[in-house]
């Protein structure tokens, strides 16, 4: 049974991230599929797209959430990407909070 | 003395300002990444360009959902065209308003981003000086006068260069631009509006009268010299950024695969 859940989590100092995701919740929550958007910024551009990748097949679960942060620093701190206006754990926090969210669409 | 002058003169960097140009919002994104790659292959000097939007155009974030932030039913009653632009940041209402793009080495400003979006900004805070005006960078990507905004700007970089566009609002439709632009909650949208109209200033409102963009152009001109010791020579466009802006056009801005990518 996936589940489609969307988030807004304002950062503080102003960025938006906004998080669709669709999560098998009958299947130890494990995120299907993620986009992340927003009016922040990334350096280069195109790894918003590694990032989304790196979190797709993780769990949706508090106790993976480290796990996920050290994963996303990991690559971000190897490619030499720069995430401007947020930071990994702001990512981690709008997946605390779509974890705790009650679920929008059952398909 | 003179010739110690004279040296200091010719020391100062020689940079390319473009003439002042109106297009529509697929060619104006198609004419900077063109300029940023000509700039990365070593064919153009650091560059400056000052444009408008004919017509009117919303230009979103590279990472915004453009579903998600534009009406674009009313968009397309209204005649205003949307487009993604390839730097990240918020969704931003095309109409009158001044916009401007930099190229620059990464060497000639800070290594650091929101430093070098500072560098950048302080060539526009010296332009708006000249006209009695004490706006300040705010970081991340914004500048303000009597904290309230005015410009907002976005960065990226490739290949050691940096690309920062950004605008000046002349004038301001905070109505206007929230009937094209989604809000969270519908139901805050009044109060929404009322809130950035007071967070939101233009010169028109600050000087009390219209400014041409094309006065303001030179203004800020003389501004990015201050702030980069740099001399502007007016030139035009080479043959191989115009090729590559209209091969971008047709192939990338005006797409569907690119405007819809997020």
């Amino acid at each position: 049974m996936l589940i489609k859940k969307q988030i807004d989590y304002k950062v503080s100092g102003g960025k938006l991230i906004r998080i669709d995701a669709l999560i098998d919740e009958a299947n130890h929550k494990i995120i299907k599929d993620i986009k992340i958007t927003g009016d922040f910024f990334i350096i280069p551009e195109s790894a918003i797209f590694e990032i989304e990748k790196l979190i797709e097949g993780k769990k949706l679960k508090e106790k993976e959430f480290s796990a996920l942060i050290k994963t996303l620093k990991e690559f971000t701190k190897k490619n030499n990407i720069q995430l401007i206006g947020f930071c990994v754990e702001d990512i981690i926090n709008a997946l605390r909070d779509l974890s705790k969210k009650q679920s929008a669409n059952v398909l | 003395m003179i010739k110690f002058k004279d040296n200091k003169r010719n020391c100062k960097k020689n940079w390319r300002v473009l003439k002042f140009s109106e297009e529509n919002g697929f060619m104006n994104m198609a004419i900077d990444e063109a300029i940023l790659n000509a700039r990365i292959k070593g064919l153009v000097p650091n560059t400056l360009r000052f444009y408008s939007w004919n017509p009117s155009c919303i230009s979103i974030g590279y990472f915004q959902s453009v579903e998600k932030e534009v009406d674009l039913e009313k968009a397309k009653d209204l005649g205003v065209n949307v487009v993604r632009r390839i730097t990240g940041g918020g969704a931003v209402f095309h109409e009158k308003e001044l916009t401007y793009s930099i190229f620059l080495s990464e060497k000639d400003a800070s290594r650091d981003i929101v430093e070098s979006y500072r560098n950048v900004c302080s060539g526009i805070i010296y332009g708006l000086g000249f006209l009695g005006l004490n706006a300040e960078f705010k970081p991340i990507n914004d500048i303000i006068v009597d904290n309230k905004k005015i410009s907002g700007n976005a960065q990226t970089r490739r290949d050691g260069v940096i690309l920062q566009h950004g605008t000046i609002l002349l004038d301001v439709d905070v109505k206007k631009m929230f009937s094209l632009l989604k809000v969270p909650d519908e139901k805050i949208k009044d109060k929404l509006i009322s809130s950035v109209e007071e967070r939101v200033t233009s010169l028109k409102k600050i000087l009390g009268k219209d400014i041409k963009p094309e006065v303001l152009r030179e203004l800020l001109i003389n501004g990015f010299e201050q702030a980069f010791n740099a001399h502007f020579e007016e030139r035009e466009l080479t043959k191989f950024e115009i090729e590559l802006a209209k091969k971008l056009f047709k192939e990338k801005y005006s797409k569907k695969y690119w405007n819809f990518l997020r």
